[in-house]
């Protein structure tokens, strides 16, 4: 999609006065498909769409050496997914999300109401807008802290935190109303 | 759209995700006192972070936050001991709800509800009009063969103080959840319409969320059994629900 670029600031090597930066080494990227995958859920609500979704972000990432600051491996990857997904999604709409999907993002064995508040919040975070939707993902389902969501967006981490709060009160809004 | 300033939709999020200490979180609190409906917004926040952070293990789980109104100098300490005996008192209350073995059996309505969630165990195996799968020996119906619902998976949970076993069945894109409940029969829900097919008589409503749900709530063996899901007409689920099973499913 044209003006979606590939993240530029992790490909080069350590530059004068930069943190200093490590290779993303290949092998480690298994280790973060977890977290990835519930990103590219919320993103496009659907399993086997996440699934070609963190695969095509590994084939993008290992096309060329990587080089990130010290243990920022996650927000870099979640940066190129949110890229890839943005390529993706001007070719296609979300389709309504299969209730056997949410498994593996949620813990469904342990309580009914949590299982349902999980399904009803992904749901609700699908209709957000990208802004809104891209925090809500770094931080709540991702895990990442607001500093690491504020680089991984390319933003400040108190628009992180605003954002965070629209998307929340968006989000619970359309839980009360379902 | 929020009304508030960005820096007040800050503050509530940190005090929210617990991510302010110190002085820091004791000046958030002072200034949330001032913003109307504070402790609701952020049980609102920790509601949905609470909600996409299941299944996320090293995710921290939301703070407790007090924005109520400070109390006058003279006042602060003797409600400081009430309010500490207060929260301990609503700490017990919440764990004995959540752990108690005698809580109240759940109402159909309530048991309705799981036909909007997934299946967390395969689909149960066939034995000619019934599968193999029941609760107190009441065994769930196949419908496979004479309506063409095939079965999905299954799952299992325990609401209030029973067991139950949920069976879940699609057939051309619409999607069925089957319940038995273990334990007497919980009764019918109130306001139902009540309809009679084959000597059974079946409760039906509608549930209007998430897109509206129609529900079929009816006896087997003194058990209740509760079938709930989006159909194109609800005498689907009335057939299904009365169907015999050549006496394998209902007696």
């Amino acid at each position: 999609m044209a003006g979606v670029r590939e993240p530029a600031a992790a490909v080069a090597p350590d530059g004068a006065g930069a943190e200093p930066r490590r290779r993303l080494e290949p092998a480690s990227l298994a280790q973060h498909r977890p977290r990835l995958m519930r990103a590219a859920y919320a993103m496009c609500r659907s399993r086997e769409d996440a699934e070609d979704l963190v695969q095509e972000t590994f084939e993008r990432v290992l096309r060329r050496p990587r080089f990130v600051q010290r243990d920022h491996d996650v927000a870099y990857l979640l940066r190129v997914l949110r890229h890839t997904h943005a390529r993706a999604a001007a070719r296609r709409r979300p389709a309504p999300a299969a209730p056997e999907d949410l498994e593996w993002v949620a813990d469904l064995h342990a309580d009914p109401a949590r299982a349902l508040e999980a399904r009803l919040a992904y749901a609700a975070m699908a209709e957000l807008s990208e802004p809104l939707r891209a925090t809500i993902v770094a931080v709540d389902v991702v895990g990442l802290s607001y500093k690491e969501a504020a680089r991984s967006l390319r933003t400040r981490i108190g628009t992180v935190m605003s954002r965070l709060y629209r998307a929340r009160e968006q989000v619970a809004a359309a839980m009360e109303a379902a | 759209m929020s009304a508030l300033s960005r820096r007040d939709e800050q503050l509530l999020v940190g005090l929210a995700d617990g991510t302010l200490t110190g002085r820091r979180r004791r000046r958030a609190e002072e200034r949330a006192r001032s913003i109307p409906g504070a402790e609701r917004l952020i049980a609102r926040q920790q509601r949905v972070a609470r909600a996409l952070r299941a299944g996320l293990d090293e995710a921290p789980a939301p703070a407790t936050v007090s924005v109520r109104p400070a109390p006058e100098p003279r006042a602060r300490l003797r409600r400081a001991a009430a309010g500490a005996l207060a929260a301990v008192l609503a700490a017990c209350v919440a764990v004995a709800a959540l752990v108690a073995p005698g809580a109240d059996p759940p109402s159909p309505e309530r048991v309705a509800v799981l036909s909007m969630l997934p299946a967390t165990e395969p689909r149960p195996p066939q034995t000619g009009t019934a599968l193999e799968a029941e609760v107190d020996g009441v065994r769930f119906p196949n419908w496979e063969p004479d309506f063409g619902w095939r079965t999905t998976g299954m799952r299992r949970d325990r609401l209030g103080d029973r067991d139950t076993a949920t069976v879940y069945y699609e057939h051309r894109g619409h999607r069925l959840a089957y319940t038995i409940v273990a334990g007497p029969a919980l009764g019918l829900p109130d306001g139902a319409r009540i309809v009679e097919r084959d000597g059974l008589r079946i409760a039906l409503y509608r549930d209007p969320r998430h897109g509206g749900h129609d529900v079929a709530v009816f006896e087997r063996d003194g058990h209740t059994c509760v079938v709930a899901g989006h159909v194109l007409e609800v005498e689907t689920i009335v057939e299904l629900s009365a169907w015999r099973g050549g006496g394998q499913v209902r007696s």
